[in-house]
């Protein structure tokens, strides 16, 4: 049996949607007009990036993205990363689970104060775990309402990720569920193959960046996962590994 | 094929996009990723029970001559009847039943008001009625059903000839708030679990007890002697759904809040109370707060075992269970 001494995922979500919305109205009234987009203005920019994130606990990723120079939308890049989870990977000993995306980000309706900054990602996962081999390939549609102020921006982020297909191939512990049970041929093991829409998510947050320096820019994207299930809340999810929330900070540097 | 693709290549994109969606297979479909259930094939036994307005069918299984005394066996939580087949042993001198419990197994899943404790206490008086209506039972539950066994013991005391509660959790709060019981987070099962939980969201019974069977090797919760080689637990398929309804229901808020006691005092009957060496609920436990519950209690101390009992230590809870239970006595 779990304890759960901390706060009740309701009361959580007010205090921290209050939160959210306090501090979006509070930096507009104090920043000034004069506004930049920083990482992403210049055609032909090249940039690579070094992250971490939530992803068991201690997601690593490594990226690198350009602005291909496309007329009237110049804050676009085009990127490409590699991610991996840290601590799954040094306790699995072997680079069995990784991913790597490819996507586009832009600025959208560009003004002095505001843009719409529109994310879209797709993704293939490897995941080599006790259940089996899991290849899923999907999508991340993320749309960030910012306020652009001196060296960056900040905004609510809502976010959908879909799983449009996984590959399985279960492994010998999954298999024997199936043995010793007198069925038809139909049902002696587990079907191998490619399996639709095995998961998706909302997740509702805050996003921001910042220049350093000249060359650099630091991205954080932190929010709350709302698993599109009937079957999760905090219980299920602390006990099945669905923490409801996540986190990405990204460091750029322009080359 | 040239000018199509020449004029259309849009629509030969959907075309092609739609066709591979519908080859892909469907994770709820049955026996996709779990055997399916006796209510959606035939050729498991089954029978229909009626729990909580409404008929279900279970997936059931018995061993012996049913003119002998009935001793009802039932499985504990994230697991089905599979990892206690040996004990069909005890058939020499019962009649062994042993089913899946109504959401869990192979049995057919239920909604979350047909999980009630209550709805649980009715399936084993269903079951007592099918299989032993006018002779007292002899009642063994593990684990979640060691505590609806200590439930129907309270309210039917007449039904039972004798109780065997193995490693029940703590049968009230305060109990529970004694035992320190930690998550292990850091653990590979559970970050890959968690890992997992990027491309798989349990929305429907098939996922979740999928998901399920990667807690069984996790080691999440630590019940076990040695962390690192989990005993086997043989199971076909586990009812997810069923172990979130009953441990929310255990919850006020984020604190413990029940009390199962009720009734158990007043059972003149003989009770073992099974406990591990390993186990933070085990041997230790049951005879600090559960043995004084009962009028006739005795506890069964499970050396070098951790709450897996049946499949880490045998021999010794099948000698034990031969030396407590009345029809292997001289009595």
């Amino acid at each position: 049996m779990i304890k759960y001494g901390i706060f009740e995922i309701n009361g959580g979500l007010r205090i921290l949607r209050r939160i959210i919305w306090t501090q979006f109205i509070v930096l507009f009234a104090l920043q000034p007009s004069s506004a930049q987009f920083g990482h992403a203005e210049d055609p032909g920019n090249q940039t690579i990036s070094l992250g971490v994130s939530s992803d068991a606990f201690t997601g690593m990723e490594l990226g690198y993205s350009c602005n291909p120079g496309i007329m009237k939308l110049r804050d676009m890049q085009v990127y490409a990363r590699v991610s991996f989870p840290l601590l799954l990977t040094i306790r699995d000993r072997s680079l069995d689970s990784w991913e790597i995306d490819f996507g586009v980000n832009s600025g959208l309706v560009g003004s002095d104060r505001f843009c719409i900054i529109a994310d879209i990602r797709f993704f293939l996962l490897h995941h080599n775990q006790v259940l089996g081999t899991f290849m899923p390939i999907g999508i991340d549609l993320s749309l960030t309402p910012a306020f652009r102020f001196q060296k960056g921006y900040f905004g609510p982020q809502f976010r959908w990720n879909q799983i449009i297909a996984t590959h399985i191939s279960h492994s010998e512990y999954v298999k024997n569920t199936f043995n010793g049970l007198n069925i038809t041929e139909k049902y002696t093991q587990p079907q191998d193959g490619w399996y639709g829409s095995t998961g998706s998510y909302l997740g509702f947050g805050i996003e921001g960046g910042r220049e350093i320096g000249t060359r650099s820019f630091i991205h954080a994207d932190l929010g709350i996962i709302q698993f599109t299930s009937p079957f999760t809340g905090l219980i299920d999810a602390m006990s099945m590994g669905q923490v409801p929330l996540y986190l990405d900070l990204r460091f750029h540097y322009k080359l | 094929m040239k000018w199509f693709k020449q004029k259309n290549p849009h629509l030969l994109f959907c075309l092609l996009f739609f066709q591979c969606t519908g080859c892909l297979k469907d994770p709820a479909g049955p026996g996709a990723m779990v055997p399916p259930t006796v209510d959606q094939i035939s050729g498991l036994p089954s029978l229909s029970i009626e729990v909580a307005g409404h008929a279900r069918m279970i997936h059931f299984t018995t061993f012996g001559d049913s003119a002998n005394p009935a001793l009802f066996l039932m499985h504990g939580s994230l697991s089905d009847m599979r990892a206690y087949l040996p004990l069909q042993e005890l058939q020499d001198t019962y009649f062994v039943v042993m089913w899946d419990q109504r959401g869990n197994g192979l049995s057919e899943r239920v909604s979350e008001e047909e999980l009630s404790y209550e709805a649980m206490v009715e399936e084993i008086q269903a079951m007592k009625d099918r299989f032993s209506p006018d002779r007292p039972v002899t009642l063994m539950g593990h684990s979640w059903s060691a505590v609806f066994a200590a439930m129907y013991l309270g309210r039917h005391p007449d039904a039972l000839e004798q109780v065997i509660l193995m490693e029940p959790f703590g049968l009230k709060s305060d109990f529970m708030d004694q035992v320190d019981i930690s998550m292990n987070l850091t653990g590979e099962g559970y970050l890959d679990m968690m890992y997992a939980s990027k491309y798989m969201t349990p929305k429907d019974h098939e996922i979740l007890d999928y998901q399920m069977l990667a807690v069984l090797r996790s080691c999440v919760r630590d019940y076990f002697c040695d962390r690192d080689h989990l005993p086997p637990w043989p199971v076909w398929r586990v009812g997810g759904y069923a172990l979130i309804v009953w441990e929310k229901n255990l919850l006020n808020g984020a604190r413990y809040d029940y009390d199962f006691t009720a009734g158990l005092a007043s059972f003149p009957g003989e009770v073992l109370l099974v406990g591990s060496s390993c186990s933070p609920i085990g041997y230790g436990f049951q005879q600090e707060y559960h043995q004084p519950l009962f009028q006739d209690a005795q506890v069964l101390k499970i050396e070098n075992s951790g709450h897996r009992i049946v499949t880490e230590q045998y021999e010794a809870l099948i000698t034990g269970l031969r030396s407590f239970l009345k029809a292997y006595r001289n009595d």
